[in-house]
């Protein structure tokens, strides 16, 4: 058995998983949600969730990783199958193989439209559609949904390619040599680029004096100003514990895969909380002082919400592109933010690869390279699906189900694995091995009972609530559904080759890692 | 529609943001420290 590969330093680590945890949902999607959700009370609920919910996850997390990691499995079914010796427990993995390939295909679209805004900024591509209308039907034409600047997907398709190269040189390079050499680059540049973007918005203070309650105060106000009614308001405890689970990409497999990398003593829980605490800063002082605060300074609140209940696209990529051509080095400081946002998605997407890497390395002995390779071309074939089919929501639906039901699933399966099933006390020696930091004991309680607690009520609110009437496409146009049922085909197709991979693997790999 | 910036709502952010940068002072300090697993 070759040895595996394993992290140059542990600051790089450390920023690899950093990277990993902080996307477009921390500058994007944050914002948004606290400004809905009870302004500074959305920070009660969600810092109490932090507490139960994401550091919990993270260190088990991080053990099943480490723990996979000594048993030569990078990926969950193999993880999985150690912790829990029974012959379904496999095939539960497959569901984080699955979910992190799928995010995987249409994040790097998604990725690749901030790099296309990057450049579309510095060469000022869109100045001239200065208003919100003309700059939505500026993306649109980018994105091949409607007509418009752009007469055919060709751009978009050269921004696509240029993204997916990139993301294949550092998966490549392997994880010492690519992702970590990258992330050692990526996140300071990201967060000296989200610092510089948060000064600047600080010094916009009232950019139109006729409208004088129009400024950056008042922007930061419609975010922290706290509505303590909402508190009583079981949805916000949701919503928040939703975006706080997001936002440290918990429930991906992606986490385990990194952390099956580390050496069996390496300390995870002081590295764990200092990946959490990194998201964190960059989430709740930089995201939430750039994109709103301006958007208001801009166009007061009433057409910030409106903007906001576009979606976080609207709000990145709209509204704020019509900004940055009404300011002072405008296409800079445009340049400079969707690069940030591309920093921040690569990073991401990196990680995504990573589970699938493993698994066809170590279930079918392939090499690195072949293995990059192979996702490559699987990625391009199925990517074209998500570009081609756009406007008629196949990659909102890829997403409901494996970026947003799916990762609650896994990490529910995951913690009662590794705390009912693998057992708590066997789990706890396991999170606090080479520990440089003391665990207090009382995680021991909330690991067991409160945060499985906390994933089955999220569940089922959201089955109830979101799963069935997505289930039954209540809410969408006949013209679509075609092609919702084509994502859904789509994913039941990579789903069961990903089963079929994992068959086949234990019969080439007749494993015995059981090691106790 | 636009609301000023009240008390609460100065002191509800800077406590949030005093949080996460304790938070992620004290967890890179100690990293720094300890340097225990770097190679």
């Amino acid at each position: 058995m070759k040895e595996r590969e394993r992290w140059n330093s542990r600051i790089g680590l450390i920023l690899a998983m950093a990277g990993n945890a902080v996307g477009l949902g921390n500058f994007l999607r944050f914002p948004v949600q606290a400004a809905e959700n009870g302004g500074g009370a959305f920070m009660i609920p969600y810092f109490i969730a932090f507490i139960f919910l994401a550091i919990p996850l993270m260190w088990v997390e991080w053990s099943i990783g480490r723990f996979g990691g000594r048993h030569h499995h990078g990926s969950l079914p193999g993880m999985f199958d150690c912790l829990w010796h029974h012959p379904i427990s496999k095939y539960l993995g497959s569901i984080g193989l699955f979910v992190s390939t799928i995010i995987f295909i249409y994040y790097t679209y998604i990725e690749s439209w901030t790099l296309a805004f990057s450049f579309f900024s510095i060469t000022k591509e869109y100045f001239g559609y200065d208003t919100i209308e003309e700059m939505r039907n500026f993306l649109g034409s980018y994105q091949g949904v409607n007509e418009g600047y752009f007469s055919s997907l060709s751009t978009a398709y050269i921004f696509l390619i240029i993204t997916i190269v990139a993301n294949f040189i550092i998966l490549y390079r392997g994880i010492s040599g690519g992702i970590e050499k990258f992330a050692k680059f990526a996140l300071p540049l990201l967060f000296i680029m989200g610092v510089g973007l948060m000064i600047y918005v600080f010094s916009i203070g009232t950019p139109n004096p006729e409208y004088p309650e129009r400024n950056v105060w008042n922007g930061l106000a419609f975010i922290w100003n706290p509505d303590f009614s909402k508190m009583w308001d079981a949805k916000v405890w949701l919503t928040a514990a939703g975006q706080v689970f997001f936002t440290l990409s918990v429930g991906m497999g992606t986490l385990q895969a990194y952390a099956s990398y580390l050496k069996e003593n390496d300390d995870i829980v002081l590295s764990g909380l200092s990946t959490a605490s990194i998201n964190e800063f960059v989430e709740v002082v930089i995201g939430g002082s750039i994109a709103i605060p301006i958007a208001v300074a801009f166009f007061g609140v009433a057409a910030t919400i409106s903007i906001a209940e576009g979606g976080a696209f609207n709000l990145g990529f709209v509204s704020l592109s019509v900004i940055f051509q009404n300011i002072p080095f405008g296409n800079i400081v445009g340049f400079v933010w969707f690069l940030l946002l591309f920093f921040a998605g690569i990073t991401s997407s990196v990680a995504m690869a990573q589970p699938l890497i493993s698994f066809l390395k170590e279930q079918f002995n392939f090499s690195h390279k072949k293995a990059v390779t192979i996702i490559g071309v699987g990625l391009f074939i199925c990517v074209n699906f998500v570009v081609l089919f756009l406007k008629h929501g196949f990659l909102d639906e890829l997403d409901y189900w494996a970026g947003t039901f799916f990762l609650v699933v896994i990490a529910l399966v995951e913690i009662i694995i590794f705390a009912w099933l693998f057992g708590m006390d066997r789990a706890w020696d396991e999170i606090n091995r080479g520990a440089e930091l003391k665990t207090p004991k009382l995680f021991y309680y909330i690991i067991k009972y409160i945060t499985p607690a906390y994933l089955f009520v999220i569940l089922i609110y959201w089955t109830y609530q979101e799963a069935i009437p997505t289930l039954l496409m209540s809410s969408k146009s006949e013209a679509d559904i075609p092609y919702l049922w084509g994502a859904r085909l789509l994913m039941v197709l990579i789903l069961s080759i990903l089963l079929w991979m994992i068959y086949k693997g234990w019969k080439i790999n007749k494993f015995n890692y059981h090691i106790d | 529609m636009e609301k000023e910036f009240t008390l609460a709502g100065i002191t509800l952010m800077l406590v949030a943001w005093s949080i996460v940068s304790l938070l992620f002072g004290y967890s890179i300090y100690k990293i720094l420290k300890g340097n225990k697993v770097e190679q």
